[in-house]
């Protein structure tokens, strides 16, 4: 996606025979890759599915694998790439459902299109929820029993002894649960102050006030997923079979992930029937004995928009510097980037005009 | 000469709705082909509305600056900052002179919102010890409006243009 172009003899996932031959050496099996689908959704990072027709003694058939790797100018999200295959082999030591991270690429001889790549076998299913979106009452139960099962996973993620799985040597850790949200804070804006090419004097203004209205009751330093809910789970037959997406995760208060669920929740704007978010909140609760206010969730909104502006920005960054010129990453550094501002300078200025929280 | 620059635009992103995207099927072209819609009325409208708020951007932020060179030093704040934000009103006292377009204007802002940006630190890092001060308060409601400002000036090109689907 730059203006430059490749050597000719990178290793490219269009090229079949070459393919064919590094897969068949890395799984240890003969056979011969079939397909290479790249998914068209992605915005952070590449990701393709590759199918290799396996035809040993030992194991015949297709063997779907993701291959993630970082856009052509890096990643939208500036932890490195490693960091991610690191978090899943992390997960593989837990109850948590995810993809099973099979191998990291960093050798110069096997590099595709001279990137790096990590390699974790395909999970079948979808992350789309049929009917989830209509409105109909005949699809609220639907709605309500896709709710009931993330949060049922979101648990199992939050109640992970992240120590015990390494987590604590892959993310940072909090001090505490009460520093927990400002040490979410702490780690963004040091992200940003790295990336920065540009002033941004709303996000200056929002930092501030976000340092000094952080909250300090978070009930625990859990591992948290990132971005969560509908398009970032794999569902099969109404089940969760892999949690998907875990760019964003980090150590803190498990309200950050409520503040991160995407259309599974009731204060989204969609009903869901009787199952209001005092349902959902205290069925969590049950699960985990973790209490979460919605005063918490939204100020982890807050953290979650600066967070986007960090991301973004590195995104822009990109594009300003010609290292990726993919048009996604413009529309991500405009409109994307000017809402997260809107939302971080409207919570800023409700507050001044408020005696409630400190100005 | 007509058509002018926004007509011309404004033609582009019509023809390419109408004629191109329909025909794109590979669903990675088609997801780019929707973005790249967007981002085409993101152009017309920039090129119509972004340098006029530049350039009243620039004498807001002169005069938001000069108050907050008032403030700074009587307040007890660190000569730095001062020197930086009098060093950014310094390069702007000197007009240029000549027509500039948007690139040109936006690199004029820049050391502007940067200078402002310091102050931002700067009054966060004193906010305990000026919280009370009435001209405190009132520099920082100003800011606060500037940037409000900003904002819903810019969301003439940067949300406005933008409709599903958007990749």
């Amino acid at each position: 996606m730059t203006e430059g172009g490749l050597s000719s003899d990178a290793l490219q996932l269009d090229d079949v025979n070459r393919i064919s031959s590094y897969m068949a050496k890395k799984l240890d099996l003969a056979g011969a890759v079939t397909s290479v689908v790249k998914f068209p959704r992605g915005v952070s990072r590449e990701t393709w599915f590759v199918t290799f027709e396996a035809e040993s003694p030992e194991r015949a058939g297709p063997i779907v694998l993701t291959i993630r790797r970082d856009l052509e100018g890096g990643s939208v999200c500036p932890a490195p790439l490693r960091r991610e295959y690191d978090i899943y082999r992390c997960l593989g030591k837990t109850d948590v459902p995810a993809a099973e991270a099979l191998w990291y690429e960093d050798h110069p001889e096997h590099l595709l299109g001279g990137r790096e790549f990590y390699v974790r076998l395909h999970v079948e299913g979808d992350w789309e929820v049929p009917g989830l979106m209509d409105l109909d009452p005949r699809f609220d139960a639907l709605r309500e029993a896709t709710s009931r099962e993330h949060l049922r996973n979101m648990a199992l993620v939050h109640l992970v002894d992240w120590n015990a799985a390494g987590f604590g040597e892959v993310l940072e850790v909090p001090d505490s649960p009460a520093a927990a949200a400002r040490a979410a804070i702490d780690r963004i804006v040091a992200q940003l102050r790295e990336i920065q090419f540009e002033p941004l004097p709303v996000v200056e203004e929002a930092i501030g006030w976000l340092r000094r209205n952080a909250p300090t009751d978070a009930p625990a330093v859990c591992l948290i997923k990132g971005t969560n809910g509908l398009g970032e789970e794999v569902f099969r037959n109404g089940k969760i079979v892999a949690m998907s997406d875990w760019e964003l995760s980090s150590l803190g208060d498990p309200a950050y992930d409520f503040a991160q669920m995407q259309a599974f929740l009731p204060q989204d704007g969609r009903p869901l029937g009787a199952w209001s978010m005092d349902d959902a909140l205290a069925y969590y609760a049950s699960l985990t004995g973790f209490e979460i206010s919605k005063p918490r969730i939204a100020f982890y909104r807050l953290i979650c928009a600066l967070e986007r502006v960090m991301y973004l920005h590195h995104s822009a960054r990109a594009v300003a510097r010609r290292e990726d010129l993919l048009v996604r990453l413009c529309w991500t550094s405009t409109e994307v980037i000017w809402g997260a501002q809107r939302e971080l300078l409207n919570a800023v200025m409700a507050a001044q005009d408020s005696s409630k929280v400190r100005q | 000469m007509r058509p002018r620059v926004d007509e011309v635009m404004h033609s582009i992103s019509w023809t390419f709705e109408e004629y191109i995207v329909p025909e794109v099927k590979e669903p990675f072209a088609q997801s780019l082909a929707y973005t790249i819609g967007n981002l085409l009325r993101h152009v017309e409208a920039r090129v119509e509305h972004e340098g006029r708020f530049l350039t009243e951007d620039i004498e807001d932020l002169v005069g938001l600056l000069g108050s907050s060179l008032e403030f700074l030093p009587e307040a007890g704040a660190n000569q730095e900052v001062s020197a930086a934000i009098a060093e950014a009103l310094e390069a702007e006292a000197t007009p240029p002179g000549h027509y500039q377009n948007s690139v040109e204007l936006s690199a004029r802002v820049e050391p502007l919102r940067a200078a402002l940006a310091a102050v931002i630190r700067t009054l966060e890092e004193g906010h305990a010890k000026w919280a009370e001060r009435a001209d405190y308060i009132e520099l920082r409601r100003r800011i606060r409006t500037h940037l409000d400002k900003q904002l819903t000036a810019e969301s003439l090109w940067t949300a406005a243009p933008f409709r599903e689907p958007r990749r």
